[in-house]
Protein backbone atom coordinates (compact mmCIF):
# COMPACT_ATOMS: atom_id res chain seq x y z
CA UNK A 1 0.00 0.00 0.00
CA UNK A 2 1.14 3.23 -0.90
CA UNK A 3 1.28 6.33 1.27
CA UNK A 4 -2.14 7.25 3.29
CA UNK A 5 -3.88 10.03 2.26
CA UNK A 6 -2.70 12.50 5.48
CA UNK A 7 -4.28 15.44 5.03
CA UNK A 8 -4.49 17.88 7.29
CA UNK A 9 -1.73 16.97 9.88
CA UNK A 10 0.47 19.76 11.80
CA UNK A 11 3.59 18.74 12.96
CA UNK A 12 3.57 21.07 15.46
CA UNK A 13 1.09 18.97 17.78
CA UNK A 14 3.87 16.01 18.33
CA UNK A 15 6.98 15.71 19.71
CA UNK A 16 10.29 14.80 18.12
CA UNK A 17 11.48 11.24 18.22
CA UNK A 18 15.06 10.28 18.42
CA UNK A 19 16.42 8.70 15.25
CA UNK A 20 17.41 4.97 15.82
CA UNK A 21 17.74 3.42 12.54
CA UNK A 22 21.12 2.22 11.56
CA UNK A 23 23.83 4.41 10.83
CA UNK A 24 22.12 7.26 12.14
CA UNK A 25 24.55 9.25 14.47
CA UNK A 26 22.63 10.55 17.85
CA UNK A 27 21.47 14.37 17.71
CA UNK A 28 19.02 13.53 15.18
CA UNK A 29 15.34 13.64 15.99
CA UNK A 30 12.40 13.69 13.37
CA UNK A 31 8.62 13.70 13.10
CA UNK A 32 7.20 11.42 10.49
CA UNK A 33 4.70 12.94 8.09
CA UNK A 34 3.94 10.32 5.94
CA UNK A 35 5.79 7.05 5.14
CA UNK A 36 4.92 4.67 2.33
CA UNK A 37 4.04 1.34 3.75
CA UNK A 38 5.88 -0.62 0.96
CA UNK A 39 8.97 0.99 -0.03
CA UNK A 40 9.51 2.79 3.29
CA UNK A 41 9.90 6.00 1.26
CA UNK A 42 8.62 8.93 4.00
CA UNK A 43 8.78 12.78 4.50
CA UNK A 44 9.48 14.24 8.11
CA UNK A 45 10.48 17.04 9.62
CA UNK A 46 14.08 16.76 11.13
CA UNK A 47 15.50 18.55 13.87
CA UNK A 48 19.64 18.10 14.01
CA UNK A 49 20.84 19.25 17.49
CA UNK A 50 23.67 21.84 18.36
CA UNK A 51 27.00 19.80 17.75
CA UNK A 52 25.51 17.45 15.28
CA UNK A 53 27.59 15.96 12.41
CA UNK A 54 27.66 13.21 10.36
CA UNK A 55 30.42 12.42 7.58
CA UNK A 56 30.92 12.04 3.86
CA UNK A 57 27.97 9.57 3.00
CA UNK A 58 25.49 8.20 0.47
CA UNK A 59 22.12 7.03 0.43
CA UNK A 60 20.05 3.38 -0.54
CA UNK A 61 17.22 6.45 -1.73
CA UNK A 62 16.94 9.75 -3.63
CA UNK A 63 15.90 12.60 -0.90
CA UNK A 64 15.14 15.70 -0.81
CA UNK A 65 16.34 18.48 1.89
CA UNK A 66 14.43 22.04 2.75
CA UNK A 67 15.88 24.02 5.69
CA UNK A 68 13.47 25.27 7.73
CA UNK A 69 15.61 26.96 10.22
CA UNK A 70 19.14 26.88 11.56
CA UNK A 71 22.06 26.29 9.76
CA UNK A 72 24.65 23.56 8.86
CA UNK A 73 27.76 23.29 6.76
CA UNK A 74 27.75 20.79 3.90
CA UNK A 75 31.55 20.68 3.02
CA UNK A 76 32.11 24.17 2.49
CA UNK A 77 29.18 25.28 1.84
CA UNK A 78 26.82 26.83 4.71
CA UNK A 79 22.74 25.85 4.25
CA UNK A 80 20.90 28.85 5.87
CA UNK A 81 16.96 28.56 5.90
CA UNK A 82 15.84 28.00 2.12
CA UNK A 83 18.28 25.88 0.80
CA UNK A 84 17.28 23.14 -1.03
CA UNK A 85 19.00 19.85 -2.12
CA UNK A 86 18.07 17.46 -4.56
CA UNK A 87 20.67 13.62 -4.03
CA UNK A 88 20.02 11.16 -6.67
CA UNK A 89 20.69 7.64 -5.44
CA UNK A 90 23.97 6.83 -4.40
CA UNK A 91 25.53 10.59 -4.88
CA UNK A 92 27.90 11.15 -1.84
CA UNK A 93 26.96 13.88 0.32
CA UNK A 94 30.11 16.01 2.07
CA UNK A 95 30.28 16.12 5.55
CA UNK A 96 27.70 17.81 7.20
CA UNK A 97 27.76 19.68 10.60
CA UNK A 98 25.57 22.17 12.57
CA UNK A 99 27.60 24.34 15.87
CA UNK A 100 23.64 25.64 16.85
CA UNK A 101 21.15 23.00 15.19
CA UNK A 102 18.45 23.06 12.28
CA UNK A 103 15.50 21.90 11.40
CA UNK A 104 14.56 20.36 8.01
CA UNK A 105 12.43 18.82 5.95
CA UNK A 106 13.49 15.75 5.22
CA UNK A 107 12.20 13.49 2.02
CA UNK A 108 13.56 9.51 1.10
CA UNK A 109 11.27 9.14 -2.31
CA UNK A 110 12.03 5.79 -3.21
CA UNK A 111 13.21 3.73 0.07
CA UNK A 112 13.38 4.20 4.09
CA UNK A 113 16.12 6.73 5.64
CA UNK A 114 19.59 5.32 5.19
CA UNK A 115 23.32 6.52 5.39
CA UNK A 116 26.03 4.93 4.54
CA UNK A 117 29.63 6.32 5.31
CA UNK A 118 31.36 7.26 1.87
CA UNK A 119 32.99 9.82 0.00
CA UNK A 120 32.84 8.31 -3.22
CA UNK A 121 29.84 8.09 -5.44
CA UNK A 122 28.19 4.48 -5.65
CA UNK A 123 28.61 2.78 -9.40
CA UNK A 124 26.08 4.24 -11.67
CA UNK A 125 25.05 6.91 -9.14
CA UNK A 126 23.73 9.85 -11.34
CA UNK A 127 25.80 12.97 -9.78
CA UNK A 128 24.96 15.31 -12.60
CA UNK A 129 21.10 15.21 -11.06
CA UNK A 130 22.46 16.86 -7.94
CA UNK A 131 20.36 19.99 -6.69
CA UNK A 132 21.92 22.34 -4.86
CA UNK A 133 20.33 25.96 -4.37
CA UNK A 134 19.17 28.86 -1.93
CA UNK A 135 15.65 28.51 -2.78
CA UNK A 136 15.16 31.85 -1.02
CA UNK A 137 18.04 34.00 -2.03
CA UNK A 138 18.89 32.63 -5.77
CA UNK A 139 15.66 32.04 -7.14
CA UNK A 140 13.15 35.01 -8.46
CA UNK A 141 9.30 33.85 -7.76
CA UNK A 142 7.34 33.33 -10.99
CA UNK A 143 3.34 33.39 -11.94
CA UNK A 144 2.26 29.57 -12.97
CA UNK A 145 2.76 28.35 -16.05
CA UNK A 146 -0.28 25.67 -15.67
CA UNK A 147 -3.08 25.45 -18.26
CA UNK A 148 -5.58 26.36 -16.14
CA UNK A 149 -4.19 28.19 -13.54
CA UNK A 150 -4.49 29.64 -10.19
CA UNK A 151 -6.04 32.81 -9.28
CA UNK A 152 -3.64 35.75 -9.36
CA UNK A 153 -2.11 35.62 -5.99
CA UNK A 154 -0.26 32.34 -6.13
CA UNK A 155 3.33 32.34 -6.94
CA UNK A 156 5.81 29.57 -7.75
CA UNK A 157 9.53 28.58 -7.37
CA UNK A 158 10.63 25.49 -9.12
CA UNK A 159 13.45 24.03 -7.12
CA UNK A 160 13.53 20.67 -9.05
CA UNK A 161 11.66 18.94 -12.33
CA UNK A 162 12.18 15.78 -12.99
CA UNK A 163 12.22 16.05 -17.40
CA UNK A 164 10.51 12.19 -18.13
CA UNK A 165 7.65 12.10 -15.30
CA UNK A 166 7.47 15.97 -15.01
CA UNK A 167 7.17 15.74 -10.94
CA UNK A 168 8.96 18.51 -9.55
CA UNK A 169 8.89 20.31 -6.43
CA UNK A 170 8.70 23.70 -5.56
CA UNK A 171 8.14 26.56 -3.24
CA UNK A 172 4.72 28.41 -3.17
CA UNK A 173 3.28 31.09 -2.23
CA UNK A 174 -0.44 32.60 -1.30
CA UNK A 175 -0.82 36.32 -1.37
CA UNK A 176 -2.73 37.83 1.65
CA UNK A 177 -6.50 37.79 0.60
CA UNK A 178 -5.47 35.01 -1.92
CA UNK A 179 -9.20 33.47 -3.09
CA UNK A 180 -10.08 30.72 -5.65
CA UNK A 181 -13.62 29.60 -6.38
CA UNK A 182 -13.26 26.44 -7.88
CA UNK A 183 -12.51 22.73 -6.44
CA UNK A 184 -9.21 20.88 -7.64
CA UNK A 185 -7.89 17.55 -7.76
CA UNK A 186 -4.96 16.43 -9.92
CA UNK A 187 -4.03 13.06 -11.89
CA UNK A 188 -0.61 12.97 -9.49
CA UNK A 189 -0.06 12.37 -6.12
CA UNK A 190 0.44 16.08 -3.99
CA UNK A 191 2.13 16.74 -1.20
CA UNK A 192 3.00 20.32 0.62
CA UNK A 193 4.53 21.71 4.05
CA UNK A 194 3.53 25.49 5.75
CA UNK A 195 6.95 26.63 6.14
CA UNK A 196 4.99 29.24 8.02
CA UNK A 197 1.19 31.06 7.21
CA UNK A 198 -2.47 29.59 7.42
CA UNK A 199 -4.77 28.80 4.39
CA UNK A 200 -7.74 27.53 4.08
CA UNK A 201 -9.46 24.75 2.10
CA UNK A 202 -13.27 24.10 1.88
CA UNK A 203 -12.72 20.18 3.07
CA UNK A 204 -10.64 20.43 5.45
CA UNK A 205 -10.35 23.76 7.14
CA UNK A 206 -7.09 25.75 7.98
CA UNK A 207 -4.01 24.26 7.33
CA UNK A 208 -1.67 26.11 9.87
CA UNK A 209 2.44 26.93 10.00
CA UNK A 210 3.63 23.35 10.65
CA UNK A 211 0.62 22.19 8.76
CA UNK A 212 0.77 18.78 6.18
CA UNK A 213 -0.24 17.03 3.45
CA UNK A 214 0.44 14.01 1.22
CA UNK A 215 -2.84 13.93 -1.01
CA UNK A 216 -3.08 10.66 -3.22
CA UNK A 217 -4.59 11.59 -7.01
CA UNK A 218 -7.90 12.64 -8.32
CA UNK A 219 -9.31 13.87 -4.24
CA UNK A 220 -10.76 16.91 -3.88
CA UNK A 221 -9.70 19.98 -2.49
CA UNK A 222 -10.68 23.77 -2.87
CA UNK A 223 -11.89 25.73 -2.62
CA UNK A 224 -8.86 28.31 -1.46
CA UNK A 225 -8.56 31.12 0.67
CA UNK A 226 -5.63 32.83 2.35
CA UNK A 227 -6.05 35.53 5.36
CA UNK A 228 -2.43 36.70 6.33
CA UNK A 229 -0.20 35.12 3.42
CA UNK A 230 1.54 31.86 3.52
CA UNK A 231 4.90 30.31 2.59
CA UNK A 232 5.16 26.21 1.97
CA UNK A 233 7.07 23.76 0.15
CA UNK A 234 5.18 21.07 -2.59
CA UNK A 235 5.84 18.33 -4.40
CA UNK A 236 4.32 16.19 -7.04
CA UNK A 237 5.20 12.60 -8.02
CA UNK A 238 3.89 13.28 -12.12
CA UNK A 239 2.74 16.14 -14.33
CA UNK A 240 0.57 18.76 -12.37
CA UNK A 241 -2.71 19.27 -14.27
CA UNK A 242 -5.28 21.40 -12.51
CA UNK A 243 -8.70 19.59 -13.17
CA UNK A 244 -11.08 22.36 -11.92
CA UNK A 245 -14.84 22.00 -11.33
CA UNK A 246 -17.02 23.06 -8.61
CA UNK A 247 -19.22 19.62 -7.73
CA UNK A 248 -18.77 20.03 -4.21
CA UNK A 249 -18.91 15.73 -3.03
CA UNK A 250 -17.69 13.78 -6.11
CA UNK A 251 -15.48 10.89 -5.26
CA UNK A 252 -11.48 10.30 -6.22
CA UNK A 253 -13.10 7.11 -9.15
CA UNK A 254 -15.99 9.69 -10.08
CA UNK A 255 -12.84 12.40 -10.82
CA UNK A 256 -10.99 9.98 -12.84
CA UNK A 257 -13.55 9.14 -14.78
CA UNK A 258 -13.79 12.59 -15.56
CA UNK A 259 -10.26 13.05 -16.41
CA UNK A 260 -10.13 10.30 -18.96
CA UNK A 261 -13.07 11.82 -20.29
CA UNK A 262 -10.98 15.40 -20.86
CA UNK A 263 -8.39 13.63 -22.24
CA UNK A 264 -10.68 12.77 -24.60
CA UNK A 265 -11.92 16.20 -25.46
CA UNK A 266 -8.62 17.51 -25.14
CA UNK A 267 -5.94 15.10 -26.88
CA UNK A 268 -8.89 12.69 -28.50
CA UNK A 269 -6.25 11.42 -31.30
CA UNK A 270 -4.06 10.17 -28.27
CA UNK A 271 -6.91 9.01 -26.40
CA UNK A 272 -8.24 6.74 -29.47
CA UNK A 273 -4.86 5.40 -29.70
CA UNK A 274 -3.99 4.31 -25.82
CA UNK A 275 -7.67 3.01 -26.02
CA UNK A 276 -7.52 1.08 -29.14
CA UNK A 277 -6.66 -2.74 -27.95
CA UNK A 278 -6.27 -1.70 -24.38
CA UNK A 279 -3.19 -0.26 -25.62
CA UNK A 280 -2.20 0.92 -22.11
CA UNK A 281 1.46 0.52 -22.54
CA UNK A 282 2.49 2.89 -24.57
CA UNK A 283 6.84 3.58 -25.21
CA UNK A 284 8.65 6.27 -26.56
CA UNK A 285 12.03 6.87 -28.41
CA UNK A 286 13.69 7.92 -24.95
CA UNK A 287 12.23 6.15 -22.35
CA UNK A 288 12.68 2.50 -21.61
CA UNK A 289 10.26 0.17 -23.21
CA UNK A 290 8.83 -2.15 -20.22
CA UNK A 291 5.95 -4.13 -20.23
CA UNK A 292 4.86 -5.29 -16.64
CA UNK A 293 2.69 -8.41 -18.16
CA UNK A 294 3.24 -11.36 -19.53
CA UNK A 295 2.47 -12.55 -23.06
CA UNK A 296 2.17 -16.07 -22.03
CA UNK A 297 5.72 -17.10 -24.72
CA UNK A 298 8.32 -17.53 -22.16
CA UNK A 299 10.10 -13.57 -22.81
CA UNK A 300 9.62 -10.21 -21.98
CA UNK A 301 10.32 -7.04 -23.94
CA UNK A 302 13.66 -5.73 -22.38
CA UNK A 303 14.98 -2.69 -22.38
CA UNK A 304 15.07 -0.29 -25.51
CA UNK A 305 18.18 1.80 -25.06
CA UNK A 306 20.38 -1.05 -26.85
CA UNK A 307 17.79 -1.50 -29.57
CA UNK A 308 17.44 -0.16 -32.92
CA UNK A 309 14.93 3.02 -32.73
CA UNK A 310 13.13 2.07 -36.24
CA UNK A 311 12.65 -1.31 -35.24
CA UNK A 312 11.19 -0.41 -32.29
CA UNK A 313 8.36 2.14 -33.04
CA UNK A 314 7.44 -0.40 -35.89
CA UNK A 315 6.90 -2.52 -32.82
CA UNK A 316 4.51 -0.01 -30.95
CA UNK A 317 2.81 0.51 -34.15
CA UNK A 318 2.35 -3.03 -34.55
CA UNK A 319 1.18 -3.62 -30.54
CA UNK A 320 -0.93 -0.38 -31.09
CA UNK A 321 -2.65 -1.92 -34.21
CA UNK A 322 -2.79 -5.36 -33.12
CA UNK A 323 -0.42 -6.58 -36.17
CA UNK A 324 1.57 -9.50 -36.39
CA UNK A 325 4.74 -8.19 -35.01
CA UNK A 326 7.73 -9.85 -33.51
CA UNK A 327 10.45 -9.35 -30.41
CA UNK A 328 13.21 -9.98 -32.80
CA UNK A 329 13.33 -13.76 -31.28
CA UNK A 330 11.89 -14.65 -34.55
CA UNK A 331 8.35 -15.55 -32.66
CA UNK A 332 6.01 -13.71 -34.67
CA UNK A 333 2.78 -13.13 -32.92
CA UNK A 334 -0.18 -11.13 -33.00
CA UNK A 335 -1.78 -10.67 -29.65
CA UNK A 336 -4.46 -7.63 -28.54
CA UNK A 337 -4.73 -6.83 -24.78
CA UNK A 338 -8.29 -5.98 -25.31
CA UNK A 339 -10.62 -3.78 -23.28
CA UNK A 340 -11.49 -6.89 -20.67
CA UNK A 341 -7.28 -7.06 -20.23
CA UNK A 342 -6.36 -3.66 -20.46
CA UNK A 343 -9.29 -2.13 -18.63
CA UNK A 344 -8.32 -1.55 -14.85
CA UNK A 345 -10.39 -2.42 -12.00
CA UNK A 346 -11.42 -0.74 -9.11
CA UNK A 347 -10.70 -1.40 -5.49
CA UNK A 348 -13.51 -0.55 -2.48
CA UNK A 349 -11.89 2.60 -2.21
CA UNK A 350 -12.73 3.18 -5.75
CA UNK A 351 -9.35 3.72 -7.18
CA UNK A 352 -7.84 2.24 -10.31
CA UNK A 353 -5.70 -0.79 -9.59
CA UNK B 1 -8.53 -0.35 34.84
CA UNK B 2 -5.71 -2.46 34.87
CA UNK B 3 -7.54 -4.48 32.58
CA UNK B 4 -8.33 -1.52 30.33
CA UNK B 5 -4.64 -1.15 30.40
CA UNK B 6 -3.63 -4.84 29.32
CA UNK B 7 -6.36 -4.55 26.18
CA UNK B 8 -4.80 -1.27 25.09
CA UNK B 9 -1.50 -2.83 24.84
CA UNK B 10 -2.80 -5.83 23.66
CA UNK B 11 -4.50 -3.96 20.83
CA UNK B 12 -1.19 -2.13 20.35
CA UNK B 13 0.60 -4.84 19.88
CA UNK B 14 -1.89 -6.55 17.47
CA UNK B 15 -1.53 -3.46 15.03
CA UNK B 16 2.16 -3.69 14.85
CA UNK B 17 2.35 -6.96 14.04
CA UNK B 18 -0.69 -6.52 11.52
CA UNK B 19 1.76 -3.93 10.17
CA UNK B 20 5.06 -5.85 10.55
CA UNK B 21 3.05 -8.72 8.61
CA UNK B 22 2.29 -6.17 5.65
CA UNK B 23 6.08 -5.33 4.94
CA UNK B 24 7.47 -8.33 5.32
CA UNK B 25 6.85 -8.94 1.60
CA UNK B 26 9.55 -6.04 1.04
CA UNK B 27 11.51 -6.60 3.77
CA UNK B 28 13.07 -9.62 3.38
CA UNK B 29 16.06 -8.28 3.16
CA UNK B 30 15.94 -5.87 5.18
CA UNK B 31 18.08 -5.55 8.78
CA UNK B 32 15.25 -6.37 11.38
CA UNK B 33 15.99 -3.27 13.08
CA UNK B 34 15.17 -1.37 9.60
CA UNK B 35 11.96 -3.64 9.65
CA UNK B 36 10.82 -3.28 12.85
CA UNK B 37 11.32 0.10 12.92
CA UNK B 38 9.61 0.57 9.50
CA UNK B 39 6.27 -1.22 11.25
CA UNK B 40 6.71 1.09 14.02
CA UNK B 41 5.82 4.17 11.62
CA UNK B 42 3.42 2.50 9.42
CA UNK B 43 1.47 1.36 12.72
CA UNK B 44 1.71 5.49 14.01
CA UNK B 45 0.93 6.16 10.46
CA UNK B 46 -2.74 4.35 10.89
CA UNK B 47 -3.37 5.85 14.05
CA UNK B 48 -2.59 9.15 12.73
CA UNK B 49 -4.71 8.49 9.36
CA UNK B 50 -7.62 7.32 11.68
CA UNK B 51 -7.05 10.32 13.63
CA UNK B 52 -7.41 12.68 10.86
CA UNK B 53 -10.79 10.73 9.78
CA UNK B 54 -12.22 11.37 13.03
CA UNK B 55 -11.13 15.11 12.94
CA UNK B 56 -12.43 15.63 9.52
CA UNK B 57 -15.66 13.60 9.84
CA UNK B 58 -16.22 16.32 13.21
CA UNK B 59 -16.17 19.38 10.60
CA UNK B 60 -19.01 17.96 8.46
CA UNK B 61 -21.54 20.31 9.49
CA UNK B 62 -19.30 23.27 8.89
CA UNK B 63 -17.96 21.69 5.52
CA UNK B 64 -21.87 22.11 4.47
CA UNK B 65 -22.08 25.28 5.26
CA UNK B 66 -18.68 26.13 3.63
CA UNK B 67 -20.29 24.30 0.52
CA UNK B 68 -23.47 25.83 0.09
CA UNK B 69 -21.45 29.41 0.79
CA UNK B 70 -19.42 28.37 -2.10
CA UNK B 71 -22.22 27.31 -4.39
CA UNK B 72 -23.91 30.75 -3.52
CA UNK B 73 -21.02 32.77 -4.65
CA UNK B 74 -19.87 30.78 -7.87
CA UNK B 75 -23.76 31.95 -8.53
CA UNK B 76 -23.05 35.19 -7.97
CA UNK B 77 -19.21 36.24 -8.42
CA UNK B 78 -18.42 33.37 -10.60
CA UNK B 79 -16.54 30.11 -10.81
CA UNK B 80 -12.88 30.44 -11.77
CA UNK B 81 -11.96 28.40 -14.40
CA UNK B 82 -8.45 30.14 -15.27
CA UNK B 83 -5.73 32.41 -13.61
CA UNK B 84 -8.69 35.65 -13.05
CA UNK B 85 -11.11 34.24 -15.41
CA UNK B 86 -14.25 33.62 -14.08
CA UNK B 87 -17.75 32.39 -15.29
CA UNK B 88 -21.28 32.53 -13.27
CA UNK B 89 -22.73 29.29 -12.72
CA UNK B 90 -26.56 29.10 -13.38
CA UNK B 91 -28.34 27.57 -10.47
CA UNK B 92 -29.38 24.17 -12.54
CA UNK B 93 -25.92 23.57 -12.60
CA UNK B 94 -25.71 23.02 -8.53
CA UNK B 95 -25.36 19.85 -7.31
CA UNK B 96 -27.65 19.33 -4.47
CA UNK B 97 -25.62 18.31 -1.63
CA UNK B 98 -26.16 14.19 -0.56
CA UNK B 99 -28.11 13.57 2.32
CA UNK B 100 -25.35 11.30 3.63
CA UNK B 101 -22.00 12.69 5.08
CA UNK B 102 -19.24 14.07 2.47
CA UNK B 103 -16.34 12.00 2.79
CA UNK B 104 -13.06 14.27 2.46
CA UNK B 105 -10.18 11.55 3.62
CA UNK B 106 -9.66 8.83 1.31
Amino acid sequence: MPRRHIEPFVDRDVPFKRMTLPGFRSGMHYKMLSIDADTGACTMTVQWDGGYSQPPSISNSELEILVLSGSFKMGDKLCRPGYYTFVPKGVSLPAIETQRGCQLLLMYNHAEPSIIESDQDATGANRAGLVSLHSYDDMPWQVPTLFPATEPGCLIKILHFDERTHAFSFLYTMNAGFWQDNISYHDCAEEAYHIWGTSWMMQFGNLPTGGYFWRPPYINHGAFACEKGTLAFGRTDGELYNHFHFHGHTTPAENQERAAARLLSRKPDLYKWVLSNGHNHPTAFDDDHHHEHDHGHGHSHGESKKKDKGKEMAHAVAHAHGLPHDHGDGNGHQHDHGPEEGRKTRDKRGRAR
Amino acid sequence: MAQTKARKATVKKASVRAATKAVVADTRRRDPEVAAWLAREIAEQEKRYKKIVREMDALEQRRRRWIMEFYERIQTRGYSIHAGLRRKVAASEIPPLPKGKIRVVW
